[in-house]
């Protein structure tokens, strides 16, 4: 117990969130189960600035995902985006998702995503560059507000909504191309050029 | 509002990152927009497969243990 709120108590309920976490920054159960334990290792040691009030699951998240960064530096996974980011990208005017087109009049209901298998969805998950990963990951599976998805990311949240609307676009476009190969949707005949 | 401006707050809305006030005027539309309602139910569903996949995800048996263990020890120490 130090400074009166106990470490067991306060970090450990999160210890599920930040194995998933985890998994998707380093695309492997092991790689995974290092990072987690370097994490609360970490976590532990700086108890003290950990300052309650503040969501711990948020704070454990940024330790998580600086351990990650630095043992990326040394030769991992982390493949950074080249393209030129503007935060203020984001939904533009007349700006349908343009896969809707795509699945007009295939999918009135809109259930395509559903009929999706799981490990298709992660697999789309993990493809996506890092910077976007990170941002779909904390936002849509943990839940994260775009404040908080900042915090941890360490950038403005006009930069979060921009990778996060980008991130989905893509993993959107995956899923819709995975469909096509896999039979489950037919291309639009349009889409074709035909 | 009009469709474009629906369609430009639809990520915000669903993410819950907007005032009460513009989130009911977005509803509103949606609701009464039969050529936005399906831009807003393709983003749903695709949401929901997203959510659907981790939720069961929990870390591996032993790590808990491992974990401990490893504190404990860092406890012994005299950290
Ligand atoms: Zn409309």
């Amino acid at each position: 117990m130090r400074d009166g709120v106990d470490f067991h108590t306060e970090a450990l309920p999160h210890l599920d969130a930040v194995y998933r976490f985890a998994l998707r920054l380093s695309g492997s159960s092991d790689g995974a189960e290092d990072l987690v334990q370097e994490t609360f290792l970490r976590a532990y040691r700086s108890w003290h600035q950990y300052r309650p009030g503040t969501r711990c699951k948020s704070w454990l998240f940024t330790i998580c995902r600086n351990v990650f960064l630095r043992q990326a530096e040394r030769g991992r996974r982390h493949d950074r985006i080249v393209e030129a980011e503007s935060p203020r990208e984001g939904p533009g005017p007349s700006d349908a998702n343009p896969l809707w087109s795509a699945l007009d009049g295939v999918d009135p209901e809109g259930a395509f995503f559903g009929s999706l298998v799981d490990e298709s969805i992660l697999q789309a998950v993990d493809a996506l560059p890092d910077e976007y990963r990170e941002a779909v990951v904390l936002s849509d599976l943990e839940g994260l507000s775009y404040e908080e998805v900042a915090e941890v990311l360490e950038v403005p949240v006009g930069t979060v909504k921009s990778r996060l609307y980008r991130g989905r676009r893509r993993l959107q476009h995956a899923l819709y191309e995975y469909a096509v190969e896999m039979g489950y949707v037919r291309r639009r005949a349009s889409d074709d050029g035909v | 509002m009009e469709c474009k401006e629906a369609l430009i707050r639809l990520q915000e809305y669903l993410d819950g990152e907007i005032s009460a006030l513009t989130r009911d005027e977005v509803r509103e539309h949606f609701e009464k927009c039969d050529r936005c309602y399906p831009h807003l139910r393709l983003e749903e569903s695709f949401r929901d497969a997203v959510q659907r996949v981790t939720k069961g995800e929990a870390a591996p048996p032993g790590l808990r243990d491992r974990l401990l263990a490893a504190i404990a020890e860092e406890e012994e120490a005299g950290g």
